[in-house]
């Protein structure tokens, strides 16, 4: 069986701001002069869903995809993204069983990216996510700052590779990955690459891996918060600057809310409404 | 003689404290507190005076190994940290802890409200709650912009003993615990904190103002002085005491002793 064609959602200045997207295979193309949000809310499971996405010249793309299926489910996304304007990518991994994306971005000449990722897992849900990032010619500009959030025996990875094509100068790539372990069951595994064929390039990255500070969290307890609060509270003060990130107010409310609902547990599937 | 005069906050008995496995930190503690009083505790650094501050709040990483302490009746030493905390013991700390994504105001409401909570209040909602902090932060010479940024992050040393003084003045403790709430601080901070605490003197409340120089009592009188050294009480006496350390330093009060 063959997938379908996708249907092409194609932006053009003037257009609404902020479009959501069916999840399945979707395409985005974005012109010169035009900027929106789009936002893809999964919540079925798929084992081939796929996003290309095209940002011109001179267009501002803010894409979202806040993936909240089953956690007992296997879900899979590959977003591929040329970049010559400005792309804001957000993944939000909150549900699934096993969950995968692997995100692809080619920069263009003076394309510039900000991706954001935000991994969920509880019980024994399994996230991972890869990046690859192109820089395929001179004066791109990439951002990377991914988190999980991890408790019980969850586990998550995230590979990401920074690629700087030769004859890509003046390339500007960075790549934090931070990981909060909530349990001593729940695991990580970061593996940043790099590969650099220019010379006159700036490439940061960094990795770091924790459980919750003892310091902090006496510190609220001695102010009367009770104990699990005090957690809840410090968990929620690492994961939200990738949902603070957001620009759209009303989906930066939904996420920020629904990652509330997952630290009071309540919420197994990552915030479906 | 009233029933508020004839109370005791705080009796602590004996009480020696370590870390965890390790060696003897404090060795024999006794000290008693009464409703209105405020006590210096006094020592050279690493005699053990933040351990002492940090067993009274509840902190785990050290281990009572002996000794009681009896606070408003009840046995200190069995409560959780957050319990210690809304039956009215405050411990504004040395070093306050950077807290990034928590914003100092939601920080602050927690706290206050989980406070109200256990003395069957109903919590106070976001307009009074912020009219009410505005106006401690204003007393505090503090801007509103503390408020929104994260718990201590990027503060200075002085605005982080200020954020401690704020805190202290919303939670109105019974038995305040400041451990070297002058370190760090400009004289203008000190005056500022200072006049924080003073404000709280109150006949019904105590202080235990832990600090290693004469300095901050002069803006923070206090009713008895004590000398610790290598854990031990080894001298009390009045504000005069602090005086005569000032001038003879520690080693010649231990000398003595
Ligand atoms: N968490 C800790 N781990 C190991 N040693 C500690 C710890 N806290 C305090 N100590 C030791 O206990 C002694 C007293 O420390 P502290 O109570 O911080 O003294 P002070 O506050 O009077 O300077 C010091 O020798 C210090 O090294
Ligand atoms: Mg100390």
């Amino acid at each position: 069986m063959s997938a379908a064609v996708a249907d092409i959602l194609r932006i053009r200045r003037g257009d609404p701001a902020l479009v959501r997207v069916e999840p399945g295979q979707v395409r985005i193309e974005i012109e010169a002069g035009a900027e929106a949000t789009v936002v893809e809310r999964h919540t079925h499971a798929n084992e081939q869903a796929s996003t290309e996405i095209n940002v011109a010249r001179g267009a501002i793309l803010r894409h979202i995809v806040w993936q909240a299926v089953p956690v007992d489910a296997k879900h899979e996304h590959k977003v591929n993204a040329r970049v010559a304007g400005v792309l804001q990518a957000h993944l939000l991994a909150f549900g699934g069983g096993f969950a995968r994306v692997d995100f692809a971005a080619e920069l263009e000449e003076h394309g510039e990216l900000d991706a954001y990722g935000l991994m969920l897992g509880r019980g024994t849900q399994k996230q991972d996510n890869r990046t690859v990032i192109t820089h395929a010619q001179p004066n791109s500009k990439s951002r990377q700052l991914w988190k999980s959030l991890l408790d019980d025996k969850a586990t998550a990875i995230f590979d990401g590779l920074i690629r700087v094509r030769a004859g890509a100068m003046k390339t500007d790539a960075s790549q934090q990955n931070k990981n909060l372990l909530l349990s001593k069951d729940a695991g990580v595994l970061s593996k940043p690459h790099l590969e650099i064929f220019a010379d006159d390039v700036k490439c940061a990255h960094g990795s770091t891996t924790g459980q919750l500070s003892e310091d902090a969290l006496f510190y609220l307890r001695a102010r009367g918060i009770d104990e699990k609060t005090a957690r809840g509270m410090l968990a929620d003060g690492f994961a939200r600057e990738i949902l603070e990130s957001i620009a759209a107010e009303s989906v930066r409310g939904e996420a920020l809310a629904a990652l509330s609902a997952w630290l009071l547990g309540g919420d197994r599937d990552g915030g479906v409404a | 003689m009233s029933a508020v005069a004839n109370a005791t906050i705080v009796e602590i008995k004996d009480l020696h404290a370590r870390v965890a496995g390790g060696a003897e930190i404090l060795k024999g503690i006794s000290l008693t507190v009464k409703p209105g009083e405020v006590h210096a505790i006094m020592g050279p650094n690493g005699s053990g005076k933040s351990t002492l501050s940090n067993v009274l709040a509840g902190r785990t990483t050290y281990e009572v190994t002996q000794g009681t302490v009896r606070y408003l009746g009840e046995d200190l030493l069995e409560l959780d940290p957050e319990e210690r905390a809304v039956r009215g013991v405050f411990l504004a700390f040395q070093y306050p802890v950077e807290i990034p994504g928590v914003s100092n105001v939601q920080f602050l409401k927690s706290a206050y409200n989980a406070k109200r909570k256990h003395e069957g209040k109903p919590e106070a909602d976001a307009v009074e709650f912020l009219t009410l902090v505005k106006r401690k932060v204003k007393e505090l010479g503090m801007d509103d912009k503390f408020l929104s940024r994260a718990v201590n992050e990027g503060f200075s040393g002085g605005e982080k003993k200020r954020n401690e003084a704020l805190q202290m003045s919303l939670l109105e403790p019974k038995l305040a615990i400041l451990d070297e709430t002058d370190s760090g601080l400009d004289i203008d901070a000190l005056k500022a904190v200072a006049e924080g605490v003073n404000r709280l003197r109150a006949p019904d409340r105590a202080m235990i103002v832990v600090t290693h120089y004469q300095r901050l009592l002069d803006y923070i009188v206090p009713d008895f002085v004590h000398v610790l050294a290598k854990g031990k009480l080894v001298k009390s006496g009045d504000k005069s005491l602090a005086m005569e350390l000032e001038k003879k330093g520690y080693a010649g009060i231990e000398a003595s002793a």
